[in-house]
């Protein structure tokens, strides 16, 4: 014996399959948005590691000259990691902190120290690592309902707030 | 009262570097002839300089540290003055502001008369 739906019934059902084809098409697009952008900050970063050896190990380099290539990249790294932090709705990592190790990099130092040069490189090496980590800790490690509620915290307490408003006032206009 | 100080349009829309022998545009020359100046005129007005640094995204640290920490190492003011009187701010590339921060805590802190 088949499912005999009414013509409203199934109109409804229809539309709300698509709508749920079209949350996860969107969900899919956005993470993989968000997958190539903390790739790129992750390339950006590794690209900041390689120069700042490179200028480290030669005795040739001018101060003046890497700064300017190192600020270029502070910019860069930064406005980068802020949007992958809009993106996800959290901030996976502070994009000023990043910035400021390259941008507050003393770049005499840098040719003259080689343990300075290394805690630098330590440093950037740790940023990378710790995107990696929060982004997986986001979207891999933590179930579905924290996940959620991180990305969605504001949301879910205006809406728990205004659930209790309506509640309270239903109750009072009960007593009344 | 305030004053505004806006590096791109009243300085350079490039500055760089920290003495004169990196560039006309540099640190010292900026300090000298603007800054200090202004800073000291806002002091003795009881008002606030504003350094609006938006306009360039790419400031490097010998320029922040010579213009900003040189103004308690060569020009003799306090880590107060500049904390009453001196505002800095780039809507864009919050490092900046933290670099200038950080570069005139420790001028204050390489300077006695800083702390």
């Amino acid at each position: 014996m088949g499912l005999k739906l009414d013509f409203n019934t199934a109109h409804f059902l229809t539309l709300i399959g698509w709508i749920y084809v079209f949350y996860l098409n969107n969900r899919g697009l956005k993470r993989s948005d968000i997958s190539r952008t903390k790739d790129s900050c992750i390339t950006t970063i590794e690209k900041i590691i390689d120069d700042v050896r490179k200028h480290a190990d030669s005795s040739e380099s001018n101060p003046l000259t890497i700064e300017s290539e190192l600020t270029y990249f502070a910019t860069k790294v930064e406005m980068k990691i802020k949007n992958l932090n809009s993106m996800t709705a959290k901030e996976l990592i502070s994009a000023e902190n990043v910035a400021m190790i390259i941008r507050g990099c003393d770049t005499s130092e840098l040719i003259s120290n080689k343990e300075y040069a290394k805690e630098v490189i330590d440093s950037l090496a740790d940023s990378c690592e710790k995107i990696e980590i929060s982004y997986r800790e986001l979207y891999f490690d933590s179930n579905i309902l924290k996940r959620m509620y991180e990305r969605r915290e504001s949301e879910i307490k205006g809406l728990t707030f205004g659930l209790l408003i309506l509640v309270s006032m239903f109750q009072i206009f009960e007593y009344l | 009262m305030s004053k505004v100080l806006n590096i791109v349009k009243d300085f350079s829309p490039r500055p760089y570097g920290r003495y004169p022998s990196d560039g006309d545009y540099c640190g010292e020359i900026f300090r000298k002839t603007l800054l200090a100046p202004m800073l000291k005129s806002a002091l003795q007005n009881n008002e606030t300089l504003i350094v609006n640094l938006d306009g360039y995204n790419r400031y490097g640290r010998s320029f922040l540290d010579e213009a900003f920490g040189g103004l308690i190492r060569e020009e003799g003011f306090t880590i107060e003055q500049l904390r009453n009187h001196l505002c800095y701010k780039h809507s864009l590339v919050k490092s900046i502001p933290m670099l200038i921060d950080e570069r005139i805590e420790a001028a204050a802190k390489s300077t006695s008369g800083g702390a």
